[in-house]
Parts: C-alpha cells; sequence; structure tokens
C-alpha cells in the first residue's frame, strides 16, 4: 500500500501540480485539515483528567495551528492570491460515548500519514521555499507520531486494543478515500448532466426570469411564520 | 415553554436557546468549530448550547429556522437562469448546493438532531431579519428598517412592528427585490479593493477616512436616489448573477481603473498623517465616495420608513447596519427619537429574534422584560486550562516558542485574585505598566465586537503599546483603527454627542471625541479623530466597569479594546483559545477569570 501511495505522491507533484489551480486547491486543503486537526486536540482537552496529557495535547495542538498558519503564507507567497478557508463540516470523531484514546488512536494514523506524504511531497518538490516550510512540518510531524504514541498508552488503552483499532481506522481511512473518489466521479457526471439541463432549460425561461429581476418590489409575501406538514 | 432559533446556509451561523421570553443564549457557530463566518447547519453549537443548559430535546416545544428555503431557491434559480447563456457555472455550482442540501434544510434539522418535522416553523429571510430588531428592542411600537446583502428575494426592507395583548405583530410595508442592494454593492467594492467580501467590509469602511469624495458623481450614477427616498443600483457595473467572473464588470474598471491586488501595501496609519501615493489614492477615494453615497441612501431610507411609519422609534439591521460611521450619520440626523439596533444585526443573530418572535405568537410577553445584554454567550470552566501553565515551562515548550512561535523565552507566573475591587486595581495597575492584556471573562458576547469578556485591552496614549498590539499580536493593517471602552461618566465627558450615552453600550456608532482629549487617546482613535466607543456601566459588565474607572482615576479616560481573535480566526471562546494566542503571540498579560497570568523573560 505504502509504496501504491509514493507512486501516487509522485504522480501528484510531477504531474498534477503543474496545473497550478490543482497544487493551490491542495494547499487549501493542507491548512484545512491542519486546522479540523486543531479543532479535535481543542475539544479533547476538557475530557482528559491528567493534566500532564493535557499539556502534552495543548502543545501539539499550538503546533498543529502553526502548520496553518504555515499553509495560509505559502498559499499566498505560492498562487499570489487571497487565502480564503475552506469551511469543512466539524464532526467529532467517533460516537460521543467512545472513550477519548480511540480519538488518539485516529489522530495518531493521521500523523503518520502526514508524516510519510508531506516527506516525499518535500522530495519530489522542485521549489526550495515550499519544501524548506514542508520539511519544518514533517520534522513537527514525526515528533507527533511519536507523542501520540505515547500518549495512547498514558491515557490507558491497551496494546492489543490499540493494535485492533489502528487496523480498523486504517480500513475506514481507505474507505473514506474510495468514497472521496467515488464522491468526485458523482461531481463529475452531476455538472454534466446540469450542463446539459441548463442548456435545454434556461433558453426557454431566461426572458421569463430576466422579467421578474425587473420588479423593483418583492411581490411574494414571505412575512409570515410557516410551518411543515408531513 | 422552550423554543430554539436556528440560522445558517450561507455565512454565520447559529442557534439560539430561548426560555419563557427569556433568551438563555445564543452561541455562533464559528465561536465552537473556530471557523470564522461558519455556514454550516450549527450542529456544535447546538450541542455544546443543549448541554451547558442542560436541556434534553424532549424539553423542546418548537423549532423556528431563520429562512424560507424554497423562497430562496426560486431567487437563486431565477438568478442563474436569467444570465443565459453566460451563467452555466453559476447554475451548476449553485444547483449541486441546492439539490443536494440546502433546499432540505428543515429535513436536515429534524433529521440531524432527532426532532418532529411538524413542530419546525421557518420565516422569510428578512422577516427574520426585521423581528430580529424589534424583539428585544423594548419597544411597544417601532419602524423597522433592515439594510442587507440579500436574503430570499429581498436587500432591503420597511416593517412596522408593535405589540397587542402580550404577542408582537411584525408587518411588511416594502421590500426591495435582489438584485437592488447596497450590501451586495458595499462587498462587490470591497473585493474590488483586494480585501475579503462578506468579511472585510470593515477596511473599507476605515479606508473611507484617508480619502477625498473624487468618485462621487461616479458612485451616485451606480446607487441612484430616487424622487421618493428609495434607491435604485446600476447592476451593469456589477457581476450580481455571474459571479464567477469577478466582483465588477468591465465598465466599472473603465472608470475606476484595475483591481488592488490583494498584497499591495497600503502605508498608511489610524495615527499617523502619511501622503499615500497615487495608486493607493485611488482606492482611498474610492471607498471615501462609496461611504459617503451608502451613508446618504441609508439616511434616504431612513427618512422613507420615517415618512411611512410616523413612528419616533426605529429598529435598524441587516448586515448593512453594522457601519458605524453611517450609524452616526443617522443618530446625528436625528430622524428618530430612539434607535435599536441588535446586539448582532447580521445573519447570525437572526436565530434569536425568529424564535423569540414564534415564541410570542404563543404566549404572552412584555417588551420591557425581552431587552437584553451582550453576554449571550457560553460560559466556561477555566480551571483546566490554568493547570496546563504548570507544564508551559519545559525544555519542549521553550523549544517550541522560540522555533515556532518566533519568541524570546519566558516563564508564566500564574497569581489568584478572588477580590474583584484588588483585581480591577492589579490589572489597571499592569496597563500603565503599559502591558497588552487578553481579558477573558464569563459568558461571551454575541456580534462582532468585543465588549471585555473577550477583549484586548491596552493604554491608548503610547505608540509602541499600539505598534506592538498591532505588529506582534493582533497583525492587523495600521489603517484600521482601534475602539476605546470608558465609563458612562468618562463618555459624557469626552464624546462629542448629542444623544443619550447609552447608545454607545454595544460598539454600533463611531463618534467624534472632544478635541481636548484626542492626544491622550489617541491610539485608540481613527485619523479623523473619531473613535468607535463602548461606554460600560456597573451594571452591565461589573469587572470591566471597575477596570475602567481605575484608569480613569490614574487620567485615563479611555483605553484600547480591540477582540481577542488571530488574525483570521474568529473570536476566542473557550478558555483554552485564549491560552493559545497568549502564548502564540506577545500579548503580555492573560487574565482567565480571577487568574492573571504572566510572562516573565527568562
Ligand atoms: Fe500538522
Ligand atoms: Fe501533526
Ligand atoms: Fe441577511
Amino acid at each position: 500500500m505504502k509504496y501504491l501511495e509514493r507512486v501516487f505522491i509522485f504522480f501528484t507533484v510531477k504531474f498534477l501540480w503543474k496545473f497550478k489551480g490543482i497544487f493551490h486547491e491542495a494547499l487549501r486543503r493542507f491548512q484545512a485539515v491542519e486546522a479540523d486537526g486543531v479543532w479535535h486536540l481543542y475539544r479533547s482537552l476538557d475530557q482528559v483528567d491528567n493534566k500532564k496529557t493535557r499539556f502534552k495535547l495543548f502543545l501539539h495542538l499550538l503546533e498543529e495551528e502553526s502548520h496553518a498558519d504555515a499553509f495560509v503564507d505559502m498559499y499566498e507567497e505560492l498562487s499570489g492570491e487571497k487565502f480564503t478557508k475552506l469551511l469543512f463540516e466539524r464532526k467529532p470523531i467517533g460516537g460521543k460515548d467512545d472513550p477519548l484514546w480511540k480519538s488518539i488512536a485516529f489522530v495518531h494514523i493521521g500523523e503518520e500519514h502526514a508524516t510519510e506524504r508531506f516527506k516525499y511531497i518535500s522530495k519530489f518538490h522542485n521549489n526550495q521555499y515550499f519544501k524548506e516550510n514542508i520539511d519544518t512540518i514533517v520534522e513537527d510531524e514525526m515528533g507527533h507520531v511519536d507523542l501520540t504514541e505515547t500518549l495512547l498508552l498514558e491515557v490507558g488503552a491497551s496494546k492489543e486494543d490499540i493494535r485492533k483499532e489502528y487496523r480498523s481506522i486504517s480500513i475506514n481511512r481507505w474507505k473514506d478515500s474510495f468514497l472521496r473518489l467515488l464522491s468526485s466521479l458523482y461531481e463529475k457526471i452531476a455538472n454534466t448532466l446540469l450542463s446539459i439541463l441548463y442548456f435545454a432549460f434556461a433558453p426557454f425561461v431566461f426572458l421569463q426570469s430576466r422579467k421578474k429581476l425587473k420588479n423593483y418590489f418583492v411581490s411574494l409575501d414571505a412575512n409570515k411564520i410557516k410551518r411543515f406538514e408531513r | 415553554m422552550k423554543v430554539i432559533g436556528f440560522s445558517f446556509g450561507y455565512h454565520d451561523s447559529s442557534v439560539a436557546f430561548i426560555e419563557d421570553g427569556k433568551i438563555k443564549a445564543v452561541v455562533p457557530e464559528e465561536r465552537v468549530t473556530r471557523q470564522k463566518h461558519d455556514p454550516n447547519l450549527p450542529i456544535n453549537a447546538f450541542r455544546d448550547g443543549m448541554k451547558y443548559l442542560n436541556w434534553t430535546i424532549h424539553d423542546v416545544d418548537k423549532i423556528v429556522l431563520h429562512e424560507d428555503s424554497y423562497n430562496k431557491f426560486s431567487r437563486v434559480l431565477t438568478s442563474s437562469l436569467s444570465g443565459f447563456p453566460s451563467t452555466r457555472l453559476e447554475f451548476v455550482e449553485s444547483m449541486k448546493s441546492w439539490l443536494s442540501e440546502k433546499l432540505w434544510a428543515p429535513f436536515n434539522v429534524s433529521n440531524e438532531i432527532n426532532f418532529p418535522l411538524e413542530k419546525i416553523e421557518y420565516l422569510g429571510h428578512h422577516f427574520s431579519h426585521s423581528v430580529q430588531g424589534f424583539m428585544g428592542s423594548g419597544f411597544e411600537e417601532s419602524a423597522i428598517l433592515v439594510i442587507d446583502a440579500v436574503g430570499d428575494w429581498a436587500c432591503s426592507g420597511v416593517y412596522r412592528g408593535r405589540w397587542e395583548n402580550g404577542h408582537p405583530h411584525v408587518e411588511c410595508l416594502e421590500e426591495i427585490a435582489f438584485p437592488n442592494s447596497l450590501g451586495l454593492v458595499y462587498s462587490a467594492i470591497t473585493g474590488f479593493l483586494g480585501f475579503s467580501p462578506n468579511d472585510n467590509e470593515c477596511s473599507v469602511m476605515a479606508l473611507s477616512a484617508f480619502g477625498e469624495p473624487n468618485y462621487y458623481k461616479e458612485i451616485s450614477k451606480i446607487i441612484k436616489i430616487k424622487e421618493d427616498g428609495l434607491y435604485e443600483i446600476d447592476t451593469s457595473y456589477f457581476h450580481f448573477i455571474n459571479f464567477y467572473s469577478g466582483a465588477v464588470t468591465k465598465k466599472f474598471e473603465n472608470i475606476f481603473g484595475k483591481a488592488r491586488p490583494f498584497n499591495q501595501k497600503i502605508n498608511l496609519s489610524s495615527f499617523e498623517d502619511i501622503k499615500p501615493d497615487s495608486e493607493i489614492k485611488r482606492y482611498i477615494d474610492l471607498a471615501c465616495s462609496l461611504q459617503l453615497r451608502i451613508e446618504e441612501a441609508i439616511i434616504s431610507l431612513a427618512k422613507y420608513t420615517k415618512e411611512k411609519t410616523g413612528l419616533d422609534n426605529l429598529c435598524l439591521t441587516g448586515g448593512v447596519s453594522l457601519n458605524c460611521v453611517a450609524n452616526k450619520k443617522l443618530l446625528e440626523e436625528g430622524l428618530f427619537k430612539n434607535i435599536h439596533i441588535p446586539i448582532e444585526p447580521g445573519d447570525c443573530g437572526t436565530s434569536f429574534g425568529c424564535a423569540l418572535y414564534a415564541l410570542g405568537q404563543d404566549m404572552e410577553l412584555k417588551p420591557e422584560e425581552l431587552k437584553y445584554e451582550a453576554y449571550l454567550g457560553l460560559k466556561y470552566d477555566t480551571e483546566k486550562t490554568i493547570e496546563v501553565t504548570e507544564f508551559l515551562k519545559s525544555p519542549q515548550f521553550n523549544d517550541y516558542i522560540m522555533k515556532t512561535a518566533k519568541q524570546h523565552k519566558y516563564e508564566l507566573s500564574v497569581e489568584k485574585i478572588e477580590n474583584l475591587d484588588e483585581l480591577a486595581s492589579t490589572i489597571a495597575e499592569n496597563l500603565l505598566n503599559d502591558q497588552v492584556i487578553g481579558l477573558y471573562q464569563g459568558n461571551s458576547e454575541l456580534g462582532p465586537r468585543a465588549l471585555g469578556n473577550r477583549s484586548i485591552i491596552a493604554r491608548a496614549d503610547k505608540k509602541d503599546v499600539a505598534h506592538k498590539l498591532s505588529f506582534s499580536i493582533k497583525k492587523r493593517a495600521s489603517y484600521r483603527p482601534y475602539a476605546l471602552s470608558m465609563t458612562e461618566e468618562a463618555g459624557e465627558k469626552i464624546l462629542k454627542t448629542n444623544s443619550s450615552i447609552k447608545n454607545y453600550k454595544w460598539m454600533q456608532y463611531s463618534c467624534d471625541l472632544k478635541e481636548e482629549f484626542y492626544e491622550a487617546l489617541k491610539y485608540g482613535c481613527h485619523i479623523d479623530k473619531s473613535t468607535r466607543p463602548q461606554v460600560v456601566n456597573q451594571h452591565q459588565n461589573k469587572l470591566y466597569y471597575q477596570i475602567l474607572d481605575n484608569m480613569r482615576k490614574e487620567g485615563h479616560e479611555a483605553i484600547i479594546n480591540t477582540s481577542f481573535n488571530p488574525s483570521g480566526y474568529p473570536m476566542v471562546e473557550h478558555p483554552s483559545h485564549a491560552l493559545a494566542m497568549f502564548v502564540r503571540t506577545d500579548m503580555d498579560i492573560l487574565i482567565l477569570e480571577d487568574t492573571i497570568i504572566r510572562k516573565e523573560a527568562l
């Protein structure tokens, strides 16, 4: 699997990212993923009773927040455009009664992936400024891999539990990647269908629509409370 | 009776929790998710609010949504079809998000929180704005003016609100339809000037003070004021329908030149007279002309509203009513005896307006009892965050502050002062020692302004303090002025105003300072010697009032108050957000409730 991923990163960095739009969009996504991680870490703080562990999580989130900000700077430097955030839907990891260690295990796997991915991105990329920034992040991420590993034991997870959890997280991550691929495929199909619909439908109604937009006052009365009936 | 209000879908989602006519809490999703202007279904805000109030979903009598999704969909569809054949992208993108999600908003809410659909009610977008203005105003009867970007079909509207046997009634008198929108014009020009639309409008307002209205004639052709007092927009200057083609059209560029690149430096300062270069001059003159014309349009609308209703009270709301310079002109105009602007006049605040109004249909309420203070957010325990500071001296941490946060090495000291007077005087002493202080206490304030519970404060008479605040803490452009907080007593003394000092409690109006006080408060003022004052009394905020009063006794009539948030993030909500900003910047002191955390240089 790892080998396959490396090939994928090589292909992305060397070919896909030649299209500036795709590269810049990737930077936006990296920022959003880092910021999402920060959010999960913030949310976990109040769940931790041991204050030393809480401190470790706090330090971890400070570094992740710096990463998120670093991607904003990289985006603006490399694209020459003002950065706008991708706004993720924030979703807690797992169920609300899941023990904390499960989220940490999730973060751990994420850290491992991030380290691998950024290491190879830096290796294959040519821009010195970008490489240097990514290398700093990789250094932190390697620390996070170790940190989350020790945290897991600190919050009382058994080695056997952790091993099982890693497996199920990895499977879920692959499932998620597959679903993401499917949804981008679905999006392409939706784009085509909607475009066809637009050209088939709009010629007959656009004049009427324009006329409607000429109305100065709103004619429809939306000023009352409405209720849904099933 | 328990009612919950939801607003979401475009920007600034929020959830409001109402019980028997009392606003129990209003939680913006952005504060909980740390994503500024978060538009998503505010599920995290909902969960946190429910937990805080100890409510279960079975306690809730009804849920009210701030928007009629079908009505809004019809506008989006009409608008994307009207631009045929050049609006394919707009059609495809908007249909994708509407058909897959937005159109089913009520169903999504019902499913997501397991609440029966038949107990969900909804109002039109601008109707929500109008009731957001009226509910909590304390007025028995009032004119209501909504000025916004766009909701479903309306962009602005005039309404009348009154109470009848304990029930509120708001009726629509006139609504101006899309695309005639003052808010959209302001946002489009915000984009043209190199800022983020729907976010950085305040930067345009700030820049306007440096310019001259050299484009007034041109802007007046774009924003026309009709004989009856209403306005009309010449939309041929903007891409309101083909928004993927950029904010403005060629026609606009032919007159105003090329748009400003976002990273082009603007070397202006809110407290120093610096001559702008010709390129920047073009932008600030445009900002100035736009601001002037918007003010005229707003005042003209207010006159129209006055004539139409004949009432002495006005509730002003909608995103455009965040423009504190325009609000100042409106106040000075004296058209209305009383003006109420809700604490959050934008979309975020519609959740509590529509929930209160819907509740008022079912039970008798008293308008006077609905009045609220600013601190409607949640409150958090700070103990666990304070415990973390014990370890913020480890080699690991020092490594972080030197390498990543790029600061000098320091150690933290923690002191608890339970006595409020003592705490206030210690804070004041530190302010006098040039310290920049993060003040975190109690429930967070609703709305875009920090009002002493999530504030960064500093003395207003020292350049190096203001510099540190701008460059090493807030990372904010020097042309953007800070605001001043003061006690009511100080406000009476230093503000140049004929209206009641109580108007200034929520930083909604800018106001000139009396000449003799300007030098001593210069760094909390703009280049035109105005400021955006917050006037505080004992009952609103005890600790903050005491700090301000102590400063006053030391000869400082006011202090700088700016929002406690890192650049690009919403205001800090949880104490750990505050601690993170504190250690990542050059802030000197952090107050977490009654605990003072100081940085001691090593
Ligand atoms: Fe990271
Ligand atoms: Fe990491
Ligand atoms: Fe709105």
